[in-house]
């Protein structure tokens, strides 16, 4: 089956300009990017602030053209802008500030405004729009006023904004980053679940390790390139490579390396608390 | 002099008389003492950025009263630009308000408002920009220019700018990768281990204040609920949980384990510590 996102040797280059306009440098943002993404996968992508995962991600999306290298985004080649229209059907994006991204004065409003702009019949828009909004678990706010409503469910109703519009993939650009705790587990725990359960492949990009514990697979950009990919339990044991590139591991891998470092035998590749505390519980039976 | 912060029976009620009264903070007894230094938590809507705005003069209660050194900061005559000036406050995302051409000017901006001289306004702010780590080659660069942990720093060099006795900050690592929030929280740790600043952090991270704060004030729906040592607010789990809120994720591997059967302290707060805990208790059995 052909990957949803095919990206080979991407390279996007901006240059910098002074105050009359005159072109002082050429940054690469990103340098050399390869990455094939499954339908259906749930991708971790983490970087430090700087690193180049919002570039690449504004990439899948057609917002950004890749200045090397190519990319397929459903089978379509992204560049020539006449799919872009297409590309961002299939692809929806989260963004990073719940109070950007609302437009309507009640909730159902807003997310319809999306399938309507793609021309969906008005019958089906509402039908889409009671659906998403009940898999976002928001169906009970849909007459609210969206600025009466807390980060965490102002980002639920802007992923639902893109649910509604069918896509085959939704990337989360450090949506969680604005929100508190409670929140950004309700995000994240709809995400996942719209995952399993739709089988849409998700893009999560963040600098919040305890959310990539679940991914089916992780990427670590540095410096505009992908400088780690594996399996989040293969990542997070390679804890020094990981603050070298200003990431760090999660708490409880974090724990168990500290009891692996006083002569604890435990296994080298724990993810996670449940992990780390029945590891315990069988050594000291 | 010693600095410290007293508020007696505080309230503050939105919207009073309208009919749709809403109480941001209910009744709050409080004394910060020189040299603290505290962390607030508190969900969303908890009351924390109300009471923070409080302590530096920002905002008025709807009735008590706050005392800084003994003097009643809402009587006729206090000088409350002196206030704000002593108690320093650093907004959420503070480096969307930097607004100058260059990182110095940016910092030069407060004190030059104070009157001072030239020769002054220059020196704490060049001394502030030092505090803050930032090396001497961005000074004259734009602050648009500087990475997310950079301009931060900038914004809080400019709130140090005017030798504050007490710096409150609001979420300050909040959307910075690890290696920036680290970078932050030590910077407050050296500010106030050095140069003696109070600091009151409000933070949605447990792990960070369990790590940093040697008090913990919790917040909910307006009320204190709990204030103490880390290790004395984080007994209560349970209280903590009712309110949306959580123990540091060190001390729930700690709770697990005891809830599992083994025979561990529960007193950890930092990975550290927890490790230590485990260590002690196999080495028991053992």
């Amino acid at each position: 089956m052909q990957p949803i996102i095919d990206a080979k040797d991407l390279v996007h280059e901006y240059s910098r300009r002074d105050e009359e306009g005159n072109v002082t440098g050429i940054t690469r943002a990103l340098d050399g990017v390869s990455m094939q993404v499954k339908q259906g996968d749930l991708i971790a992508v983490l970087g430090a602030n700087g690193s180049g995962k919002s570039t690449f991600a504004k990439h899948l999306n057609a917002l950004l053209t890749p200045t090397e290298g190519t990319l397929y985004v459903g089978g379509m080649e992204c560049g020539d802008h006449t799919k872009d229209l297409d590309i961002r059907k299939t692809v929806g994006m989260v963004f990073q500030n719940p109070d950007n991204q609302i437009i309507a004065n009640v909730v159902e409003e807003d997310v319809g405004f999306g399938p309507e702009n793609i021309g969906v019949p008005t019958e089906e828009i509402w039908e889409r729009v009671a659906d998403a909004l009940k898999t976002v678990g928001m169906y009970e706010y849909r007459l609210n006023s969206p600025n009466k409503l807390s980060g965490g469910q102002k980002q639920r109703v802007a992923i639902a904004g893109i649910l509604a519009m069918k896509p085959k993939c939704i990337i989360l650009d450090e949506s969680t980053a604005m929100l508190d705790p409670g929140g950004r587990k309700a995000v994240i725990d709809t995400i996942t679940r719209i995952n399993k359960e739709e089988n849409i492949t998700v893009i999560l990009i963040t600098h919040y390790m305890e959310e990539v514990t679940g991914a089916d697979y992780v990427y670590v950009m540095d410096s505009g390139k992908v400088v780690m990919e594996g399996m989040p339990r293969d990542i997070f044991a390679r804890s020094d490579e990981l603050e070298e590139f200003r990431l760090a591991v999660p708490e409880a891998v974090r724990v168990a390396m500290l009891l692996r470092e006083k002569g604890i035998e435990l296994p080298k590749d724990i993810l996670d608390a449940g992990e780390l505390v029945d590891a315990v519980m069988k050594l000291q039976a | 002099m010693n600095m410290s912060i007293r508020l007696e029976n505080v309230n503050y009620i939105y919207g009073e008389g309208s009919g749709q009264e809403k109480w941001a903070l209910k009744n709050i007894n409080l004394a910060i003492h020189d040299r603290e230094f505290i962390g607030i938590v508190g969900h969303t809507g908890s009351g924390k950025s109300t009471l923070t705005q409080l302590l530096n003069g920002l905002e008025k209660p709807s009735s008590g009263t706050i005392y800084y050194n003994d003097e009643d900061i809402q009587a006729d005559g206090y000088e409350r630009r002196k206030l704000r000036q002593k108690v320093g406050l650093v907004f959420q995302y503070p480096e969307h308000q930097l607004f100058e051409v260059s990182v110095i000017k940016d910092v030069e901006f407060g004190p030059r408002n104070l009157g001072l001289s030239n020769l002054d306004v220059e020196k704490r702010s060049f001394d502030a920009l030092k505090q803050v780590g930032l090396s001497d080659d961005l000074l004259d660069v734009a602050p648009f220019a500087l990475s997310g942990g950079q301009k931060r720093r900038v914004a809080i060099a400019g709130v140090l700018a005017m030798q504050p006795e007490v710096l409150i900050l609001d979420e300050p690592t909040a959307g910075l990768d690890p290696a920036g929030r680290t970078e932050i929280l030590e910077l407050l740790k050296k500010l106030h281990e050095e140069n003696n600043i109070t600091v009151i952090l409000v933070s949605h991270s447990m792990d960070d204040v369990a790590r940093y704060a040697g008090r913990i004030l919790v917040m909910n729906q307006g009320e204190l609920v709990l204030d103490g040592e880390p290790q004395k607010v984080f007994r209560y789990r349970d209280e903590l949980r009712k309110i949306g809120l959580d123990v540091p994720q060190s001390t729930n591997i700690l709770y697990e384990l005891r809830d599992r059967g083994m025979a561990v302290g529960t007193e950890g707060i930092t990975p550290e510590q927890a490790a230590e805990c485990i260590a002690d208790s196999l080495r028991r059995q053992s």
